[in-house]
């Protein structure tokens, strides 16, 4: 485990767990905005971390196969005020915006036998199918858009085939992140071309 | 479905979940399609609740632990993406031979490219269960287009398309 690195402030570990708290509160429409503000926080206004550790928490996150948002938040914690930080700001980002998805939920499971609530909830249906081919699409051009030459090809071709194993031909979705995966190994090698992941 | 199962799950699509744009197909799959235990309703509710409340999209995973098995499966969702999130530290000690080594970068890339395949079929998935009307349609080409084409904000979308709803059933009603 790296030592936690000095920093020119050193917050307590409730100012972390309320700042991350904080910035999961405000980030609606996900882990992007999220990014943005703890970017604020951390190096710019609480001067935690400098700008270059908060790259290398930004970079190790993207790589980690989870929650990328919760991932920093677990990393930036830990170089802040180690094992304790990390705790702090992991739990902070997570505990209160999980208390209103839950409250949302509660809520929704109350009122789904009211017809009205039926009718509405089939249009909803339509715009989240509407909405989530639209969050692939837009997701497929980025990554398309960082490779370069043969890569550009293989993503598109990983993209494709994921949706084709999943949607089409019923494999289990776990197991075609993992054959993605592989299949990128491979396929990028032959390829050539170093792009870092998006 | 016992919460020591429904926890494995989680744990597997929170793994998985790169970023977060697999995590509610693989969700979907496992629940709905393979153990039948979460409606596509609930599904589609639970997807937009992520969407709407604030805070990372992945705890849309909240949502579905509680319409499966109550508060116990709700929690056994937070534990789950909790769980998973910790073990990035290990990343710090190894991360120099990580960003040498081609074969994770090489790795990662197939893996959301995979993602997005997995986020296109769900959107696939999701419009086969929902009702074949122009109207229906009309939502989805709209949404789809508001999305993949402009900055419009996810919750502008879903009210808007509540709103449809509403107007399209209270007018229909009368």
């Amino acid at each position: 485990m790296a030592e936690p690195t000095a920093t020119t402030r050193r917050p307590s570990l409730l100012r972390l767990f309320l700042t991350f708290g904080k910035i999961g509160l405000l980030s609606f429409g996900g882990g992007q905005t999220a990014i943005v503000f703890s970017e604020q926080e951390v190096v710019e206004r609480g001067k935690w971390l400098s700008a270059e550790d908060y790259d290398l928490t930004y970079a190790l996150s993207r790589i980690y196969p989870g929650i990328h948002v919760l991932a920093q938040a677990v990393l930036i914690g830990h170089m802040v005020r180690g094992l304790a930080g990390a705790l702090a700001c992991s739990l902070g980002l997570l505990v209160l915006s999980s208390a209103a998805t839950l409250a949302l939920a509660v809520s929704y499971a109350g009122l789904r036998a009211n017809p009205l609530i039926a009718n509405v909830m089939d249009d909803v249906l339509a715009a989240t199918a509407g909405l989530t081919f639209g969050l692939g699409f837009r997701l497929a051009r980025e990554a398309v858009h960082h490779e370069r030459d043969a890569g550009r090809w293989i993503t598109l071709a990983l993209v494709v085939g994921g949706f084709a194993l999943l949607g089409l031909l019923r494999v289990n979705a776990a197991l075609v992140v993992l054959v993605t995966a592989v299949a990128g190994v491979f396929l990028y090698r032959l390829g050539g071309g170093a792009r870092g992941p998006a | 479905m016992d919460l020591l199962s429904l926890f494995v799950v989680f744990v597997k699509a929170s793994i998985l979940s790169f970023g977060g744009s697999a995590l509610p197909a693989i969700l979907h799959n496992e629940l709905g399609r393979e153990r039948g235990v979460l409606s596509d309703p609930d599904f589609v509710a639970a997807l937009a609740i992520g969407q709407i409340a604030p805070g990372p999209n992945g705890l849309m995973a909240l949502a579905v632990g509680y319409f499966v098995a109550g508060l116990g499966g709700a929690l056994m969702a937070a534990l789950a993406l909790y769980v998973v999130s910790l073990p990035v530290l290990l990343l710090l000690r190894v991360q120099d031979a990580l960003t040498r080594v081609a074969v994770v970068n090489r790795g990662v890339r197939g893996a959301q490219a995979g993602a997005i395949g997995l986020t296109l079929a769900l959107g696939y998935v999701i419009a086969q269960a929902m009702p074949g009307t122009p109207l229906h349609f009309a939502v989805a080409a709209a949404a789809f287009v508001l999305i993949a084409f402009t900055h419009v904000d996810v919750l502008w979308v879903l009210g808007g398309a509540a709103l449809v709803g509403l107007v399209a059933h209270l007018g229909w009603g009368l």
